[in-house]
Order: C-alpha cells, then structure tokens, then sequence
C-alpha cells in the first residue's frame, strides 16, 4: 500500500497538501490545470523533489529520505525519457539491472512492443523515431521495469485514438496483474473514466 | 514486493571519488611543487630589483607587443577569409581547408619552424625577393609564425560563429531588401562581435606564452619573450630568483587575461561544421574579395608546409640519421600517447568531481585546477618540478615519466575544455533518468556514458595527441640526447646545417600529426 501522510510539498512561494491511499494493483489519476502540482507530487514520489513535511510510506516503510537511485519508483517523464545516443533496445535493457535483462523479462519486452507496434524500431535510434514511438518505447521501459511504484507523467500525450487506448488498456492490465501502484498525469476525463480507479484533482 | 526484498545499500559511488580527488591533487601538486621548489632555491624571495632593469622593461614590452601584433594581424585577416567560408555556397574545398586550418592550429611548431626557414630563411627560396634588410630572425619570423599557427584558430571560431545566424535572419534580411552593409551591420556583427574579444584574448595569450618560436626565431635578446627569459635565467645562468620574479610576471599578465577572455564564453573551433540550406546572394565585388582572401589564406597556409616535399626530397634521406629513425619516432608515438591517455584521465577525473560538486565554489575550484596550466608558464613548471626530485630522481633515467606527466598537464586545458560540455550536456538531459533507472558504476559508463562522451572523447584525446607529439619545452628540460624525441631530432638536424634532413623528419612528424586528426574529425556524424 502507498500512503501519502500529511505531505506537504514546496516549490518557491507555492504549497501543497496531499493524503491519500492507494492500493496495490490500483491507479491513481491526477488531474488539474497547469501549475497545480501534479508533476510536482509525481517528483516528490521519485525524489526529485524534497519533502518539506509529512511522510510517504511503501508498506509502511517510509521513502522520503531515500535518494531516486534507490527508490522503488519508475517515472515516465514528460521528456528525456530515451538516451539519444543508443539504440531502441538498449535503451530498453537499460530497464534491468546491470542492462541486462533476464531472457524471461526481455520477451516480456518484446512481446510489449508488438503489441504496442513498436517491435520494428529496436534497431533505430530515438533520433529516428516519430514523437508518438518513442513515448510507447519509452512507456514499456517504464512499465516493465520491476519497481513496485510506477509513476507516469502524461503517458500518451504523443499518441493518437486508437494507440492511446491501446497503449492505456495495457498499462492498466500490468499494474492490475502485477498488484503494483501506479500514478498518471492527463489532462484528458476519458482517460481517468477508462483506467483510473482514483482520482486526484488538484 | 517491495518489502520482501531488502533496500539497496547507499551509492556512494566511492571509486569516481576517489579518481576524482586523485586528479585533482595531481593538476595542483604539480604546480604548488615547482613553485616550493623555485622558492626554495631561491630562499624564497624573487629578485625584485630586475623590475627595475632596462632588460626586464625591454622583454616585457616586447612580449606585449610581438603578442598584440600577432593578436591584430590573425584576427584581422581571419575575419574575410572566415566570410568567404561561410557565406561563399560555391567555394570550393571549405571542408578540407577548416581541416588544413585546424591542423595548423594544433602543428607542432618544429615543423612550421623548418618550414618557414625553407621559406624566408637565409637561404631560402623566397628570401632574395624580399629586399635586402629582410631578416627571418626577430620581430618577422615570430609575427609570421604566430599568425600561421593563430589565425587559422580565429578563422574557425568565426566560421562557426557565422553559421551559427540562423536561416531565418537571412530569409527575413532578403525579404526586406537589406543592402550588403545593412545586412552586415544588423545580421552579421551582432552575431560576430561577441566572440571577437574572446577570440582576440585567448590568441594573445597563447602568444604571449609563446616559447618554441621564439626561441628558434626570435634572434637573441632583443626579440624576447618572457617565457624564453625564463628558460635562458634557470638554463644558462641559473638564477631561479630572476626566473621566480619573471614567473610571477608571467603569471599576473597571463592570468588576468585568462579571468578577463574566459568571461566572454566557450569558443566553439573543434565542433563539426553546420550545414547551411539557404545562404543570402553577396556582392559581386565582396564576393570577388572574399575568393581572394581565401586563395592568399590558402597560399599562406599551405606554402611553408608544402616547401618542405622538395626539400625533404632533394637529398633529405642522405642527412637523416635513420637508424636512430625508427626508436625517435616510436618514442614520441608513445609519449604522445601516453600523455594524451593520462591527460582524458585527468579531464574526467576532474569533471567527476565537476558533476558531483553541485556547489559554485567547488565547481570553480575544479575548474581552476583544470584550466590553470594554460596560464602558468610551461618552463616554471618544468624547472620547479626538476629541481624539486633532483635530490631523489635521475632525470636521466626517469624524465620520461616527467614528460608524460607535464604534456599531459599541457594538453589538460584543451582536454577539459572539449569534454565539460557534453558532460554538462548528459547531466542537463539525463541526470534524472540516470537516478530514475538507479544506473550506476560499470553499467552505467559501460552502456550509457562512454558511448555518450565517445566523440568528444575521440576529439579530445586526438587534440591531446597532436599537442603532446610537438613538445619542444618540456623536453628542453627533461630530455637527454640518448632518448630524442622527433621534435628534438628536427631541432638538432636543423641546428647542424642539414635542412633537407630536417624537412624530412618534419614531413614524417607532420604525418603522424595528420592520421590523429583524421581520428578526431571523421566520425562527424556522431557528434
């Protein structure tokens, strides 16, 4: 279980309150205008962000004092989510320990991306790819990696009809199966009337 | 899940730490040793009353002056040769001539020497054409070698400076029918001027720094510069307290203009050349110039280093000692490589630190530590440092580690200069996937940092190379006669009355010289 107690989280004169629960296996949307603090809060989550006051807790061990490298977290974030240098599949190794991904998890991997029509890409470089392939590639690194907490920060604003729900049912589906915890950004009310179990408007 | 598995240990990451501290202990012992041990052989205090000498107001006026000429003169001419490149769509050869620039630029200066003595030396081809109080040696030679070697390095920064105007200023400059001095003065200046000052500082430091021309070309105590003072005061009269006053001179001038230029920004000479798609129509007659000063800048570059085929050819392999040929060479290979490979180590040690000190005062420390040797005078180094093992090293046994180490301390400037970029590039764009994804040691540089610096990398440790395979200074010091350098082979045949000889080992020089900066080049779209 995630639990957000009393956080109170700052940025420049700006100041925000959150509590909530979230359940294994559920979703958690935030919504709001910009400059509401949902990036914000998805940081504080990461650890990008300090904790002005409050606690996060994980199964009731707290996380606020640990830095990004060791948090159970995985952020799709709004940008540089790929290494510009590397090839499509290396940049989704570097998901797995040591970039190595195990045999099981690598065609976990690959079956992800034929499923989200990405499977012909893996030897291009995201240089090459369109704005809407590179945040599918970019979303099953994130969602695949084994991190208990997955925190995504507008997934599909890059994607059209028909991949966005694609993309967004099989989001779903592996955080529902994996009885992980996941948070989203959108600005979209179908998207939180599809996937959310939660909502959080700010 | 997260509770079954126990939380990782803290990443301290305490190796490139340590590689970090190691680095920077390395770039300031360096210094803070040569100076202790000039302090210490000269009982701490420098001779003061040189300041009153008219031979110290002689050396430092001229070293201002030589300095401020050359500045002038490279910039002057670099700045319609640099038009003519960049704004010429139909010029032909531009991309070899920035490379024959950039090789100019970083060429040891041996083989510029052998050349411009093959050129307008005393019996040089070009010399009876010059009138009959025409010398080489003096005030001629400095000012034409400083712009063979500075100008070229002008003439890139304002190429790139040039090509840097976006596409849209020219289209809209077009659209509203602005004349040729129109466009200049509004598209064209504001985009130059500001690396002007830049430009113009780093040149005249580099040539106020000057030592290998000036002390083959300078023509004895009325064409001298400090640093060569520095050299003759330690060599020949070992006076460290004359050298120590000359040192701190050196250092005050030098220093205060690297603080001064280095506020005007990075120079950018070493990138790739951008591709241009839409370039604005010039005036018949200032293109009809601009293809001038190409070809005389073209001439200029390219005769001194060209003359040197006939002369190497003509008798050149009967002068040359070749059976101490091949070990010359494979030494300097080696000691180039060395150097090169310890001066990377050095530049990403330091850099380490750079990203892990997020604290200003702390990045400057890193960054003084780094860039400091481009201002401290190369000779203060070698002799203090000389002097301070004397009583536990044989140099003769042992300067070839001394060698490496302070052409690596040489080039360090350059290195770091050429990687801090992309690192803080990586950090900017990275940093917080890099945590996110918890990469870290092996792994991490492995699959993702190496192959991220690799251009820069190759281009830097390239850079590093051409500059450690030249050293004249350091081995001036450090080196023995039983293991030359090809530098110091150039400088003996020349010295010996057997030019061809030495034209021939410049060739051989200026072709290792060459095949480096093939290897820092090619592989341009990488980067």
């Amino acid at each position: 279980m995630l639990e957000a107690r009393q956080l109170v989280l700052r940025r420049g004169d700006r100041q925000w309150n959150h509590d909530f629960v979230l359940e294994p296996g559920r979703t958690l949307a935030l919504t709001g205008p910009s400059g509401s603090g949902k990036t914000t809060l998805l940081e504080a989550v990461g650890g990008f962000v300090p904790v002005h006051s409050g606690e996060l807790l994980l199964a009731g061990t707290a996380l606020t004092g640990l830095p990004p490298e060791q948090r159970p977290v995985s952020t799709l974030f709004q940008q540089h989510n790929l290494f510009e240098h590397i090839r499509v599949a290396d940049n989704l190794k570097l998901g797995f320990r040591h970039g190595r991904p195990d045999a099981a998890s690598w065609s976990q991997v690959l079956a992800a991306c034929a499923h989200l029509g990405v499977d012909e890409l893996l030897e291009r470089y995201p240089g090459e790819l369109s704005g809407g392939q590179r945040q599918r590639v970019a979303l099953i690194r994130t969602v695949l990696r084994p991190q208990v907490i997955v925190v995504l920060d507008e997934p599909f604003s890059a994607l059209d009809g028909d991949n966005r729900q694609r993309a967004g049912d099989w989001v779903h589906q592996q955080i529902r199966d994996s009885r992980r915890h996941l948070l989203f950004v959108t600005h979209q009310p179908d998207d939180t009337a599809r996937w959310a179990d939660e909502v959080l408007a700010l | 899940m997260f509770a079954g598995r126990p939380l990782p240990t803290a990443n301290r990451q305490w190796g490139s730490l340590i590689w970090g501290l190691a680095a920077l202990a390395c770039m300031l012992l360096a210094t803070v040793l040569a100076f202790l041990a000039l302090f210490g052989w000269s009982e701490g205090r420098p001779d003061l009353s040189i300041l009153h000498d008219a031979y110290f107001h002689r050396i430092l006026r001229f070293t201002l002056w030589q300095a401020l000429l050359s500045t002038l003169f490279a910039v002057l001419l670099a700045l319609p040769v640099a038009r003519a490149v960049a704004l010429d769509a139909r010029l032909p050869g531009k991309a070899l001539f920035l490379r024959w620039a950039l090789l100019c630029f970083v060429m040891p200066s041996l083989i510029l020497i052998t050349g411009l003595v093959s050129v307008f030396g005393r019996s040089g081809w070009l010399t009876p054409w010059l009138g009959a109080g025409w010398n080489l040696y003096g005030l001629n030679g400095i000012l034409i070698a400083h712009v063979f070697l500075n100008m070229p390095f002008a003439l890139r920064v304002l190429v790139f400076q040039w090509q840097s105007i976006p596409d849209t200023a020219w289209k809209v400059s077009a659209q509203l029918g602005l004349s040729g001095w129109q466009r200049f003065r509004l598209v064209e200046w504001p985009a130059i001027r500001g690396v002007l000052p830049g430009v113009a500082g780093f040149i005249f430091l580099l040539c106020f720094n000057s030592f290998a021309i000036v002390l083959a070309l300078g023509g004895g105590p009325r064409a001298t510069t400090i640093e060569v003072a520095i050299y003759q005061a330690l060599k020949f009269a070992f006076n460290p307290a004359e050298a120590l006053t000359l040192a701190w001179t050196q250092l005050l001038v030098a220093g205060g203009l690297f603080l001064l230029f280095s506020q005007f920004g990075r120079l950018r000479w070493l990138a790739p050349p951008q591709g241009q798609p839409w370039l604005p129509a010039l005036h018949p007659f200032t293109r009809a110039l601009g293809r001038l000063a190409y070809v005389l800048a073209i001439l200029f570059l390219a005769v001194p280093i060209a003359t040197l085929i006939p002369v190497a050819l003509f008798r050149g392999g009967q002068g040359l000692p070749w059976s101490t040929l091949m070990p010359v060479t494979l030494r300097s290979l080696g000691f180039a490589f060395a150097a090169a490979t310890l001066a990377t180590l050095l530049a990403l040690g330091g850099l380490e630190l750079w990203r892990r000190w997020t604290a200003p005062g702390a990045r400057r420390w890193v960054e003084f530590a780094a860039l400091h040797h481009l201002v401290i005078p190369g000779m203060v180094l070698s002799v203090g440092l000389y002097l301070f093992f004397l009583p536990w090293v044989n140099w003769i046994r042992w300067g070839w580690v001394a060698v490496i180490g302070l052409n690596a301390l040489v080039a360090l400037p350059f290195v770091y200069h050429q990687l801090k970029p992309r690192v803080f590039d990586f950090d900017a764009n990275y940093r917080r996937q890099v945590a996110d994804l918890g990469l870290r040691g092996w792994p991490f540089w492995h699959r993702l940092y190496l192959p991220w610096l690799l251009p820069a990398l190759r281009r830097a440790w390239a850079l590093a190379f051409v500059i450690a395979l030249g050293d004249f200074a350091v081995f001036g010091i450090f080196g023995h006669d039983s293991w030359r350098t090809l530098p110091w082979l150039i400088y003996a045949l020349a010295g010996s009355y057997r030019l061809q000889a030495a034209a021939l080992a410049s060739l051989l020089l200026l072709a290792f010289a060459l095949i480096a900066l093939w290897v820092l080049e090619d592989h341009r779209h990488h980067a």
